[in-house]
């Protein structure tokens, strides 16, 4: 992505209803990673090798300009997209049962939804609104928090990992928030 | 690279089509039907600060580029810094959604005259904050701070390469 390609795009187009994909081939799945530079790609061979086999993956190369970004781990953990959705599918409807039934046992009304791959969890008395939405693209599940803010989780050894550190969970980041905001304890096991 | 818009806001439908399909008008809740955003988003959205660029080959100007089209949101966010470490010029182009747009337009009013040390101390809450963010788009902000430490670090490595230069042309005269 160099400054020619930014500047031909229309800014502002995301609001713009008239940049609708007008067929579904549109939909297929192309990745563009921009170049991480001076941190060492936390990239196994074998994903690589995996996510180049299956998808075309446009990697944009390092201009001869260092263009500094944010360290950000990338990793590409699913054979398909198909085990992408469902993985996170069920993340999402998981998480979405559990709390449920936890905020309903502690009479703690919130509103919980899930529809098209966005779980919204609003919490009473200005407790605050989490979203956790998959993100296709990247295979991710992006989350925002009243209290962590926004955060980005990565599947990792058959857990979802936040992507600026793997010690941090999906499931332990809601737990332990929940229970300090309502006091409320969240059993993944049931 | 053409057919880029396109893909790219097919691919954010399909990641949060609920969401994100309504964001025309989304987001902070309001009495009745209607919604719409905050007035701090709209405002800088509908005015957006220092939308431009600055020459990136420039030794005293940092470049910071992160996002990924395929995500939905590309914000690039360039300064010009002074002798002293302050920033004197802060420019930036963002392809994304409204908040998205507001956020790094905020950036670059805030970091305007500040020191580089200081700037990479704005977190993506302050930013939230002030636009009022809905917890969907709280990732926008996150962009912003990060684009601001990526041309903050930018800046610092091109320091670090001019100085070496400077030392071994000390050296050679020597």
């Amino acid at each position: 992505m160099n400054t020619t390609t930014l500047r031909s795009l229309p800014r502002r187009w995301c609001l713009g209803r008239l940049y609708r994909p007008s067929h579904k081939s549109a939909l297929r799945p192309i990745s563009l990673i921009v170049p991480i530079q001076g941190v060492a790609s936390p990239i196994s061979s074998r994903s690589v090798v995996t996510a180049v086999s299956r998808r075309p993956l446009l990697v944009v190369p390092p201009s001869s300009n260092t263009i500094a970004t944010i360290p950000t781990i990338q990793y590409r953990n699913f054979q398909s997209e198909g085990e992408y959705h469902r993985v996170a599918d069920d993340t999402l409807e998981t998480i979405q049962d559990v709390v449920e039934e936890t905020l309903e046992d502690g009479g703690i009304e919130a509103e919980v939804s899930l529809a098209s791959g966005v779980l919204t969890i609003a919490l009473p008395d200005n407790h605050g609104t989490y979203v956790l939405n998959k993100q296709t693209p990247n295979q991710q599940i992006w989350w925002s928090s009243p209290i962590s803010g926004p955060r980005r989780y990565e599947y990792k050894d058959d857990t979802w990992v936040f992507t600026r550190d793997d010690e941090i969970t999906l499931h332990k980041s809601l737990q332990e928030e929940l229970q300090q905001l309502l006091n409320v304890e969240l059993d993944w096991e049931v | 690279m053409v057919m880029l818009p396109l893909l790219t806001r097919s691919a954010v439908r399909a990641a949060t089509s609920t969401t994100l399909v309504r964001s025309v008008t989304p987001a902070v809740a309001t009495v009745g039907a209607k919604r719409s955003y905050h007035e701090n988003i709209v405002e800088h959205y509908e005015n957006p600060r220092n939308v431009g660029s600055l020459d990136k080959n420039a030794d005293d100007v940092g470049t910071g580029l992160v996002g990924a089209p395929a995500c939905g949101d590309v914000m690039k966010l360039q300064i010009r810094v002074d002798d002293d470490g302050n920033i004197i010029e802060s420019k930036f182009k963002t392809f994304g959604c409204g908040s998205a747009i507001a956020s790094s337009s905020v950036a670059t009013e805030w970091i305007k005259g500040q020191s580089v040390e200081e700037v990479v101390k704005i977190q993506n809450a302050d930013i939230a904050a002030h636009l009022k963010l809905p917890p969907v788009k709280l990732h926008c902000s996150m962009l912003a701070e990060d684009a601001i430490k990526a041309a903050v670090q930018d800046w610092k490595e091109k320091q670090q390469h001019k100085k070496q230069q400077t030392e071994a042309t000390a050296e050679a005269a020597v």
